[in-house]
């Protein structure tokens, strides 16, 4: 179908209709593959693409004061009928779900972050203003952005002021930001995380989820700081913590002081203090546990499958050295456009991944079917009392493993080996790892490691052999 | 010429905006393109050596989240968006050269907006900035939903128009 043979009327309105729809709804699959076809080979449709979506974004970023209008609401058959089919889909999107109880509490967390906002804008329009500030965002890393209770959206460059109803947004494993309040209290968000901020007197924090550390100082008698998740509460008087929330769990560690966690499910409590944590979820036991000190020894072997936090990587159970179950295999990084293969373990920012001394090594088990050079990354997180934030990443760039394709073969490297780079400091000083990254950025080296640890003592140096197995199978 | 990390973060931070302006173009959905920023941002702090004072950052970082917008588009699943890879590949460089006219068309947008009548500037604004759904819409105001898609249509068919000449009107 050539360009000349679309009337450039009919053209706007496809697109122009398709677009809408897909607001709302996704396109069923006809009409996706004509409107995608169409913009195939149509130079007018991809015009035409492009200026809806971007009037789109210039009206939903623009500041258009509601005018508050109230229609008749007599609504016609037609349209009663779609608003019908839509409320049906939405009960069956829920239902599929099978976990009516968690989207409730979802629901009722939204409401509450919405009333937080209300709140908020209520407090700034009451005195004809803005909402007032009530923090500052510093020591900010990778991707923060800051949306108003306006629903303006800005990514920080520098500090910035919080006012009561903003909601800071960090992204991305290298992302951290900290909320410092005037009282001293300090938040830190990191990863990818969110939460909404008001202050009336009382603290009050919806935290959608990801990770949280939070430093907080004496609260006012009567009026502790409240944290909200989709599954809990949590009051707050004057202590460090650190949180890790999904939709469906909440995770606190007390390092300092004690924090009275209720879940919104049944209301049952618990109070956790200094050194304890506790897990929530609709069938946890709400018993508070002791932390679990982070670890100098840290083994993962694959012979379960992958751990269910895994960030990238693909289990494979074939080719494997004698005796092994399972492994994991690099696969692509989506996140680099140029072709980059990688396994990255989970990010365990809470507790990290494992404890840092002089003698520590990093061990593992390789194979490629195109042998070659490849990086290996340490992220790390600060370790030094005040809430985490990104501490920068230390790299191992030297070529480690000279095997035969599809080879096994056992690495040693010594973390004293590895550089730091931009903002690390030296040493892993004040510095704890997260998360270790193995990638070879210039193409698919079918990078298999059947198991990767760290241990303290070891040779100092990099030693690299073949496996006795491998030998044996050759 | 070398650079230090705070000009790279400097020339990084000031782009912010345009790079989610191209991604939402190419994309059409406000939130996959944070996604998308969030990997290119990544993206472009590992290849920060690559890049050379002096030279065209913009360019460079517009490329690179083109790239990252078909990677994103690969893996998802083909049927919730209507872009393609492949698309993407067409689009890529109107969009870039239709972005470089975006600051004018935001100021000229904020007079247009005012010629419309107050019950269709709050359409527009129900449908744009709050999201609400062509249903939902349908029900509050009693139009049909292919009614109101008619009117959207020609509502934004006005303001496209309307910018553009006042465009045309303020170049030298």
């Amino acid at each position: 179908m050539s360009d000349s043979s679309h009337a450039r009327v009919d053209v706007k309105r496809v697109i122009a209709d398709a677009l809408e729809d897909a607001r709302d709804n996704p396109l069923d699959p006809a009409t996706l593959a004509s409107v995608r076809q169409l913009l195939l080979t149509s130079a007018e449709a991809r015009r035409c693409y492009l200026e809806f979506n971007q009037l789109n974004h210039l009206l939903t970023s623009h500041d258009m004061p509601s005018a508050s209008i109230e229609w008749d609401r007599r609504p016609t058959d037609a349209a009663a009928a779609s608003a019908r089919v839509g409320s049906e889909h939405r009960r069956r999107f829920v239902a599929r779900r099978k976990q009516i109880v968690a989207a409730a509490v979802l629901v009722a967390t939204m409401v509450l972050a919405v009333y937080v906002v209300i709140v908020s804008r209520q407090d700034g329009q009451s005195l004809g203003t803005s909402p007032r500030v009530i923090a500052s965002l510093e020591q900010f890393n990778g991707n923060v952005s800051v949306t108003t209770a306006g629903a303006e959206t800005t990514s920080v460059s520098q500090v910035v002021g919080i006012r009561s109803g903003d909601t800071v947004r960090t992204r991305g494993a290298f992302s951290s930001a900290v909320i410092a309040f005037a009282d001293g209290t300090r938040l830190s968000l990191v990863g990818s995380s969110s939460l909404t901020a008001s202050d009336d007197g009382r603290k009050s924090i919806v935290f959608h989820g990801g990770t949280m550390f939070g430093s907080v100082v004496a609260q006012p008698p009567g009026r502790p700081m409240l944290v909200v998740t989709p599954q809990d509460k949590m009051h707050v008087l004057g202590t460090r913590f650190g949180l890790d929330a999904t939709a469906m769990e909440t995770e606190l560690h007390v390092d300092e002081g004690r924090v009275r966690l209720t879940r919104l499910y049944d209301g049952k409590s618990v109070d956790v203090s200094a050194g304890r944590r506790v897990v929530s979820n609709a069938t946890s036991d709400l018993v508070a546990e002791p932390i679990a000190k982070t670890p100098d020894a840290w083994s993962e072997d694959f012979e379960n499958g992958l751990p269910d936090d895994w960030e990238i990587g693909k289990f494979v159970a074939a080719r494997l050295p004698s005796g092994s179950q399972g492994a994991v295999r690099a696969e692509r990084d989506v996140s680099t456009p140029n072709g980059t293969f990688a396994i990255a373990t989970q990010a365990q920012w809470t507790r990290g991944l494992f404890a840092v001394h002089d003698d520590t090594h990093l061990h593992f088990t390789l194979a490629m079917q195109d042998p070659g050079w490849f990086n290996i990354l340490i992220l790390t997180r600060t370790d030094d009392g005040d809430p985490p934030t990104f501490a920068g990443n230390y790299i191992f760039d030297r070529p480690v493993w000279f095997g035969e394709p599809g080879q096994w073969g056992s690495v040693t490297i010594p973390l004293s080996l590895f550089r730091s780079l931009p903002p690390a400091r030296d040493a892993f000083q004040n510095a704890l790892p997260f998360q270790v990254l193995f990638s070879s950025p210039d193409k698919d080296r079918s990078l298999m490691i059947d198991r990767m640890w760290t241990a303290r003592g070891g040779p100092g140096t990099v030693e690299s052999k073949v496996l006795e197995e491998t030998k044996d199978a050759e | 010429m070398e650079h230090s990390s705070h000009d790279f973060s400097d020339l990084l931070t000031g782009q912010q905006q345009r790079l989610y302006r191209y991604i939402v173009s190419l994309l059409g959905n406000v939130d996959a393109a944070w996604d998308v920023l969030q990997e290119t941002n990544r993206v472009l702090l590992e290849k920060r050596s690559e890049f050379r004072l002096g030279t065209n950052f913009a360019n460079w970082a517009l490329t690179v989240a083109q790239f990252q917008t078909m990677a994103w588009l690969r893996d998802q699943k083909r049927d919730r968006l209507v872009a393609t890879p492949e698309m993407v590949e067409l689009l890529a460089d109107e969009a870039k050269e239709m972005d470089a006219r975006e600051t004018s068309k935001s100021s000229a947008l904020t007079g247009c907006l005012e010629t419309l009548s107050e019950q269709h500037r709050e359409l527009v604004h129900r449908r744009y900035a709050r999201s609400q759904p062509l249903a939902e819409l349908s029900e509050q105001t009693g139009r049909s939903v292919n009614a109101l898609k008619q009117l959207f249509f020609r509502l934004r068919q006005t303001l496209m128009d309307c910018i553009q000449r006042r465009m045309e009107a303020e170049s030298p």
